[in-house]
């Protein structure tokens, strides 16, 4: 079975030139299991995930995701393929605040047919399975986002990154902006959520205390070989 | 049914309703001011070139074009010099001409002018054709205008006394009262305004008067002496001594010299010919305007006044455009996070900048329509005041013209807007699927 991110001798530079160079020999992540990519903020973390997400092509080397070499693709279709097949959780603030937590959650399928024809239930039904799994009140579906606590607003986030299950689920961060209880809560959600699909979860982060929850823990510091040049 | 990219565009919208409002409201007021005025100008014009649809001609003293029209038609200034009676009869024996009216111009009656005139002012020079059927009667008949009516609620059979001169404070000429024998439909055109009577009591008024001085007593012309007489209140017969001066034979068969005759031709091809015999004419130095000519050499004058309002509208319409402009850019970080994470859910670049351009669009297109409408709506509430003040109908603005607006208004918007939404795309690009903190 073909890992679902697959990343080899990468090379990356905003500019010719520039100091920062990011440097991946290799890396690779099996389906099913869970990540924690831990080290210091400044490392490159946030290059890494645009990498990931194909919004930034590297200089050289090779991501592959689920089987497709992203450099194949052409902008447009990076663009989709994302929407396919990646869910990202965010820190804060990455809801639409004026849409409904429901809204938000459908935005994912908006630009992802393939993901809407994966619901194996209807839209309705999907998003209350979710939110019942995500320990979410389905009361709150037609509240607004703005209006949600940061916990509700991050379970939201995770219920948008899941819905139409992706095969890999990217975090940067999606328990900074938590207190302790709802960092737990909220890890062992996706945790909980993550053994019954096939889904891979990479959670990027710089708390060590979280790392209980992993399958793997990857040190930054050790997987990006060259960092500041 | 799930959110589709429209339903995106209408929820973020609406969430920002009361900002962008306010850009739809001021960029359609800046429409409704352009279109109103557009409007107002259109119909001046058109009203101004319906007062003379019918007459062919103007024939006066040798002056200024425009003077003679906006003299005898709209009764604004005064005449340069009079035209005599043998001169309108070498007038009305040119081959071409159809029929003339005279015009008997300067006097006045509470603020309404008075036009000495004949019957075929009726029956050819008046445009429209619902004061066709009007005559006068007796010599001693009036006819008047809508406003004139609507204004001194006067009725058919009223009795009115005239002034000479212009002006609501003129000396009463109370020995010469005449009987309300007609009332006017609504023309829309200055001659709403106005008192017709015919030319021969115009011609008596003035008998009396000379250099705006009473210098005798007149008495009315020998056919109406007997309707004179029933009428009570007519006094003043305190001046008999200089009763010479008024010499009923010497006048009733002729007119002694009026201020401008409209003439209507046989064949409108004959326009040039007759502009020469009149300038010809050996009696005195006449002319003969054509209207239309006239009223362009008007409209080139306030031409210049017409770019100049237009330009004041561009520029705030401009204003308009540019406090959208602002606030896109005001908006600029949240839209980037909104962006990112669109982006982050495959949304590609362009699809984002294609919502933003369909929002400026909705904007500019909505601001189009309800300045069409405040446009309407002036129209509609102004409609009396411009009846009754400028004597013409304020029709709603034509709907092309909205249309108009619109299909110019949308890609001006989206242009403006463009910049902003290049920097927000760039910025987007930058962001990648999330805004870095």
């Amino acid at each position: 079975m073909s890992p679902t991110v697959n990343i080899e001798k990468l090379r990356f530079q905003y500019d010719a030139g520039a100091d920062f160079e990011l440097r991946i020999e290799q890396l690779g992540l099996q389906a099913g299991k869970s990540y924690l990519l831990f080290g210091r903020s400044g490392l490159g973390k946030t290059t890494l995930l645009n990498l990931m997400a194909g919004v930034l092509r590297p200089n050289s080397g090779h991501i592959e995701i689920c089987g497709t070499d992203l450099a194949s693709l052409s902008r447009r279709a990076t663009d989709r393929f994302r929407g396919d097949n990646i869910g990202f959780i965010f820190q804060t603030l990455n809801l639409i605040p004026w849409l409904s937590a429901r809204d938000n959650v459908e935005l994912a399928l908006t630009f992802s047919p393939e993901r809407r024809a994966r619901l194996t239930a209807s839209l309705a039904d999907s998003l209350a399975e979710l939110f019942d799994r995500l320990d979410l009140d389905y009361a709150l579906a037609d509240v607004k986002a703005r209006q949600l606590s940061i916990g509700q607003q991050q379970r939201v986030s995770a219920a948008r990154a899941l819905i139409g299950a992706p095969p890999l689920l990217l975090a940067d961060e999606p328990t900074s902006a938590l207190d302790a209880a709802n960092t737990e809560r909220f890890l062992t959600l996706l945790q909980d959520m993550m053994e019954k699909s096939r889904q891979t979860l990479m959670v990027v982060s710089h708390d060590r205390h979280i790392q209980s929850y992993f399958d793997e823990v990857i040190e930054i510091e050790q997987l990006l070989t060259g960092g500041r040049a | 049914m799930g959110m589709s990219v429209s339903r995106l565009l209408m929820r973020s919208m609406l969430d920002r309703w009361f900002s962008l409002g306010l850009v739809v409201f001021s960029m359609a007021l800046a429409v409704g001011l352009f279109l109103s005025v557009q409007n107002v100008q259109k119909m001046t014009r058109a009203n101004f070139e319906n007062s003379v649809a019918n007459v062919d001609l103007v024939v006066a003293a040798r002056g200024s074009e425009i003077q003679i029209l906006l003299n005898s038609v709209f009764g604004i200034g005064q005449s340069a010099a009079l035209v005599t009676a043998e001169s309108m009869e070498e007038v009305s024996r040119l081959p071409d001409v159809a029929w003339l009216v005279p015009l008997s111009l300067g006097d006045s009656h509470r603020g309404f002018r008075v036009i000495g005139t004949n019957n075929e002012m009726f029956e050819h020079a008046m445009p429209g054709s619902t004061n066709n059927h009007l005559r006068f009667a007796d010599v001693l008949d009036a006819v008047i205008g809508k406003d004139v009516s609507d204004t001194l609620g006067y009725q058919l059979g009223d009795k009115l006394t005239l002034q000479h001169g212009v002006g609501a404070y003129g000396a009463d000429h109370d020995d010469m009262p005449l009987q309300v024998a007609g009332i006017m439909q609504k023309t829309g055109t200055p001659f709403d305004r106005a008192i017709f009577i015919p030319v021969e009591a115009s011609e008596a008024l003035h008998l009396g008067w000379q250099g705006g001085r009473r210098v005798a007593n007149i008495a009315p012309p020998h056919d109406v002496h007997d309707d004179h007489d029933e009428h009570d209140e007519h006094h003043e017969h305190d001046a008999h001594d200089e009763h010479e001066a008024h010499d009923e034979h010497d006048h009733s068969g002729g007119l002694d010299a009026i201020d401008a005759i409209f003439v209507g031709l046989k064949d409108k091809r004959a326009l040039i010919r007759v502009q020469r015999d009149v300038a010809n004419l050996e009696t005195e130095s006449l002319m003969a305007v054509v209207p239309g000519v006239a009223l362009s050499r008007i409209w080139q004058i306030i031409g210049n006044v017409d770019i100049a309002f237009r330009m004041i509208n561009l520029l705030i319409l401009a204003l308009a455009l540019l406090s959208m402009v602002a606030l896109t850019l005001a908006n600029m970080e949240n839209r980037r996070r909104e962006m990112a994470t669109l982006r982050a859910l495959g949304a590609a670049p362009l699809t984002l900048v294609g919502l933003m351009v369909a929002e400026a669009a909705l904007l500019a297109a909505g601001a189009a329509f309800l300045g069409y409408l405040a446009a309407a709506g002036f129209a509609l509430s102004a409609h009396m005041i411009f009846l009754s003040d400028f004597g013409f109908v304020l029709h709603l603005p034509p709907l092309t013209d909205g249309v108009m607006m619109g299909v110019y208004l949308v890609p001006a918007a989206v242009l403006a807007n463009l910049f902003a939404i290049f920097r927000i795309y760039r910025a987007t690009l930058n962001d990648g699927i999330m805004v870095q903190r």
